[in-house]
């Protein structure tokens, strides 16, 4: 719990004073969304609350809507 | 316009291509549960397959010099599609890092370091990575050289020293297995280590000069594709059809090495060995999503996006699968399938469509 | 709290942008007020600028005939050299004078005619400003007044006390010169001069720091050397405003590529055939004055794995003897992580029955492997900072009780294992053999230590790579730092790993040079041979 914390500081100590001195405000946007989408699934990862899959939904989407598959042989 | 400002030559092109694919060493290992002893064959028909395919993501990078995949979208497709089609790409270097990733904490809690914690792997692997992507493309390419030749090397070596222990006769015979598992196999290996090369479609926009873009780039996937071979020939030889036993065949046969009592429990410095290509593979893959991201939102430098995509990236990679076992039956079906248009598809779609609509039209003023 | 922290950031903002704004207005210490045709008056003001220093000595003294001139002469006495001063100045001044005839008009207010007839010293300077003036007067030369004139006459006539010339003491070598270079620039200049005796030999002059005014000089080849280089040195050395400069270190730490590296981008050496073979290879020397030690840019890494003896000794020695230096640097930054990554994770790479005795040598240490070897590695860099500043008679004693108690005594007592003994100290002496890397070794080898601990051979690896990455992107002065492995080039590799012999290294190094002309090629194709007996006249 305590490194996620440490980490995702220094995450923020890194980077945001640089943008923020030079005014990037499209860099800045793009990095506080991406920021909080990795601070969210983080914080779901420590508090071990499951973090659905994309595969899982491709795996479905593909074998069991689109019905392609290889057989298991 | 582009994000990177370094530049890289053609020859360090042709090490980076043959370096990726090299980085796949390991991924042969999954195929085997498959194809068994025609692994071999199996290499060279995907070989035969992707290379036009290759070739054509190098032609098309000719035909757009000093452009990125992205922009390449923009100009083929319309703006709107163009941008659906670079998030359908985004979407697989996403997911495909994160795989290989995982690869990397995989192969050290199964046979190497079995009591580490799994996402610390990923997040030390991760950190390295992430350093070399903000040093940027150019150190890399300046590097791939030295490990093309690890790799190299090691292929080979092992291969000597194991030579007392093969038995070419364990090859035979050819076209036993039934032939929709053969295809799948050649579906995965030219999917796996020869379609990832789609990757390459970002880093050929950080080309000083396009002129020997698709010699390079053949050598550079031959190399790589007889590097494979090696490995794969090398484990049929030496275990033959208890190869399907193994967890990893590649493991297996190299704690067969004995010599003289001295060499002997090799099997970590193929680790070691497999990391460091990996490490090249993950790192262009790193590279290129940052890139792809970037230029996609029109970002003037790549350089904030890294840190938090690199931590969305362990977390995928630490959930992604629930263990080694889900991930080789999911790749081997859902996982190839959904990227095989990306692979296949639509690079030399956008060529016929560049080749039929001449673009680019730089020279008739039509920007990007 | 908000509140607190949003001013606290404001002032510390506010007070960055004062300080920047206060350096650039800062006045220097304006002195360029010209010389006042007064003599007295310009005493006074000498006097006063220089706060009545006890060692200034003013001396003022009538000349020419009928003794209708007064001058008076300025120097500081502990700088100059009296006799010259007496011999060349006043006594032609006040005596050789009467030696011309009486009816010979020369207005001896104008510092030309003096200069031009009657000082007897060739390196005069005639100045205006009172700045020059005190310039030179604090570099030591002494300066004539006369009374009535606008200008004064600079005599440089210091007198130095300066280390004669002997072995350097960081460098020595079995066979080569022993010569090495002083504290006094104009001798290393002499010395640089003596090995390279070219029309192409360009040496420019700066004077760094506010304060102290050292001389700063680059040494270059001007045919030889890339004008980019050269431009770039020229820039940032004019860029450095420090107050006094004392070494060049401080020059190095100010002009380097990478000051976050740790990783040095700039060589030194106190080996004046050194610094010339590398002045021949295209790059530029920077000495200063009050150091021996001069430095030489642009650097590459495999720099400091090679030793001037190499090029003295014949070339498969020499090879292998390079070969064992980079196998030493391995031993040294990877010898102990390498040791604690395999006792504590990975047992199975070690032989059986070296296993066995190096767990009979664990059995009785109470701390992890890890702890040990910190705790051992900071000794050694303990006693290695303690012993160079111990006093020579004390200096017998501590080492033998650093051997015996640190040593023998700690594993008895079951502190240490005996092995890891042995890996520290061979880590050590190993670490000596490539001195140029000595700094980043000792970093290196704790970094590499703390990840073998925390990760086992994986962390390693991981280090390996990251290390590779920084080499890899470092820059000297536009060379890649890892020239010419990581850039391949073929003909710069005979002189990496092996040393071909001097009659197959034919061109200098590209990335230093970097142009493709064929004048490149220094001596092409001259391997020796014994003399065919055709030649020789049959008996």
């Amino acid at each position: 719990m305590i490194f996620i914390i440490l980490i995702y500081a220094f995450i923020i100590i890194i980077n945001v004073p640089g943008l923020l001195k030079r005014k990037e405000w499209r860099e800045l946007t793009a990095f506080s969304i991406l920021y909080v989408i990795a601070l969210v699934l983080g914080l779901m990862y420590v508090l071990d609350i499951p973090i659905p899959s994309p595969m899982k939904g491709l795996q479905h989407l593909i074998v069991d809507i689109l019905g392609i598959e290889y057989p298991q042989g | 316009m582009s994000i990177e400002k370094g530049k890289i030559s053609s020859q360090q092109l042709l090490f980076l291509i043959a370096g990726f694919v090299q980085g796949s060493v390991l991924l042969i290992d999954f195929t085997v549960g498959l194809t068994e002893h025609q692994t071999w064959m199996v290499i060279l028909a995907a070989l035969a397959i992707t290379t036009p395919v290759v070739l054509s993501y190098a032609v098309l990078a000719k035909r757009f010099p000093g452009m990125n995949l992205v922009q390449i979208n923009d100009m083929v497709y319309g703006r709107f599609l163009g941008k659906v089609v670079s998030v359908y790409y985004i979407f697989f270097f996403l997911m495909t890092l994160s795989f290989n990733i995982r690869d990397v904490g995989e192969l050290y809690t199964t046979f190497l370091m079995p009591d580490t914690p799994f996402v610390f792997l990923l997040v030390v692997f991760t950190a390295t990575c992430t350093y070399a992507v903000t040093k940027g493309i150019e150190v890399l390419a300046r590097i791939s050289h030295l490990f093309v030749v690890t790799g190299i090397f090691i292929l080979i070596s092992t291969f000597i020293f194991l030579i007392d222990q093969m038995d070419f006769s364990k090859f035979l015979p050819f076209f036993e297995l039934p032939f929709i598992r053969i295809f799948q196999g050649i579906h995965i290996v030219s999917m796996i280590p020869f379609g990832e090369t789609v990757a390459f479609l970002i880093i050929m926009g950080c080309l000083n000069n396009t002129e020997h873009v698709v010699k390079n780039t053949f050598f550079g996937l031959l190399i790589g594709a007889v590097s494979l071979l090696i490995g794969a020939a090398r484990n049929t030889a030496v275990l033959g059809r208890t190869q399907t036993i193994w967890t990893s065949p590649s493991f297996q046969s190299i704690r067969l090495i004995d010599i003289g009592t001295v060499l002997t429990r090799m099997d970590f410095l193929i680790g070691i060995g497999q990391t460091i290509l990996i490490f090249l593979k993950c790192s262009l893959f790193f590279y290129v999503l940052v890139v792809a991201i970037s230029q996609l939102l029109g970002l003037k430098s790549y350089l904030p996006l890294v840190l938090p995509l690199a931590a969305i990236e362990v977390i995928i990679a630490a959930t992604v699968y629930q263990s080694p076992v889900d991930h080789t039956m999911i790749t081997q079906n859902a996982g190839i399938i959904y990227s095989t248009p990306l692979v296949f598809i639509i690079p030399p779609l956008s060529l016929l469509i560049a080749k039929i609509r001449g673009l680019p039209k730089s020279e008739r003023g039509k920007g990007t | 709290m908000f509140g607190y922290l949003f001013k606290k950031i404001r002032y510390f903002s506010l007070k960055n942008k004062n300080e920047c704004m206060l350096q650039n207005t800062k006045p220097g210490k304006n002195n360029s007020e010209p010389i006042s045709p007064d003599l007295e008056k310009n005493l006074e003001v000498i006097k006063g600028i220089l706060r009545d220093s006890s060692d200034v000595t003013t001396h003022e003294f009538n000349f020419g005939h009928d003794r209708k001139f007064k001058g008076a002469l300025i120097f500081i006495d502990s700088l100059t050299d009296k006799a010259e001063i007496h011999k060349n100045i006043l006594q032609p001044l006040m005596y050789d004078v009467l030696l011309l005839q009486n009816n010979v008009d020369m207005d001896f207010t104008k510092i030309d005619t003096i200069r031009k007839n009657l000082i007897s010293t060739t390196d005069n300077l005639k100045v205006t400003l009172l700045s020059d003036l005190l310039d030179n007067l604090l570099a030591g030369a002494a300066i004539l007044l006369i009374n009535g004139s606008k200008e004064a006459l600079v005599i440089k006539s210091e007198k130095r006390e300066s280390r004669g010339i002997e072995e350097p003491g960081t460098e020595s070598v079995v066979r080569g010169p022993r010569e090495g270079f002083v504290e006094n620039v104009k001798v290393n200049i002499a010395l640089l001069r003596r090995k390279i005796k070219d029309t192409d030999l360009c040496i420019e002059k700066f004077v760094i720091g506010d304060k102290s005014k050292t001389d700063v000089y680059i040494v270059y080849i001007k045919s030889v050397a890339n004008p980019k280089l050269i431009e770039e040195i020229r820039m940032r050395l004019k860029r450095i405003k420090i107050e006094a400069i004392l070494e060049s270190g401080y020059i190095e730490q100010f002009i380097e590529d990478n000051p976050y590296s740790i990783f040095p981008t700039i060589s030194n050496s106190e080996k004046p055939d050194k610094v010339a073979a590398k002045i021949l290879e295209g790059r530029a020397a920077i000495l200063v004055d009050g150091t021996p030690f001069v430095l030489v840019a642009p650097m590459v890494f495999i720099e400091s794995f090679q030793s001037v003896e190499d090029y003295y000794a014949r070339p498969f020695f020499a090879s292998v003897i390079r070969i064992i230096r980079f196998l030493s640097y391995i031993i040294s930054t990877l010898g102990p992580a390498i040791y604690v990554a395999l006792t504590v994770f990975h047992q199975e790479l070690i032989p059986t029955q070296l296993l066995i005795s190096i767990a009979e040598g664990r059995e009785r240490v109470p701390f992890p492997a890890i702890m040990e070897a910190f705790l051992m590695l900071f000794a050694f860099d303990l006693l290695r900072e303690a012993g160079v500043r111990l006093p020579k008679s004390v200096g017998q004693t501590v080492g033998i009780v650093g051997a015996i108690v640190l040593g023998q005594a700690s594993v008895e007592a079951g502190l240490i294992s005996p092995i890891m003994v042995i890996v520290v100290s061979s880590t050590a002496i190993a670490s000596f053999a490539v001195p140029a890397q000595t700094d980043s070794g000792t970093i290196l080898r704790y970094i590499y230590l703390a990840l073998a601990g925390i990760a086992g051979g994986f962390g390693v690896i991981m280090g390996l790579l990251g290390t590779l990455l920084h080499l890899a992107s470092l820059r000297s002065f536009g060379t890649p730092y890892l020239w010419p492995v990581v850039p391949l080039n073929f003909s710069g590799l005979k002189d990496v790993f092996i040393r071909m012999p001097l009659w197959a290294m034919s061109k200098r190094p590209k990335a230093i040079v970097w142009n493709d002309f064929d004048s490149n090629n220094q001596n092409p194709g001259l391997m020796p041979s014994p003399y065919k007996k055709d030649n020789i006249d049959s008996k």
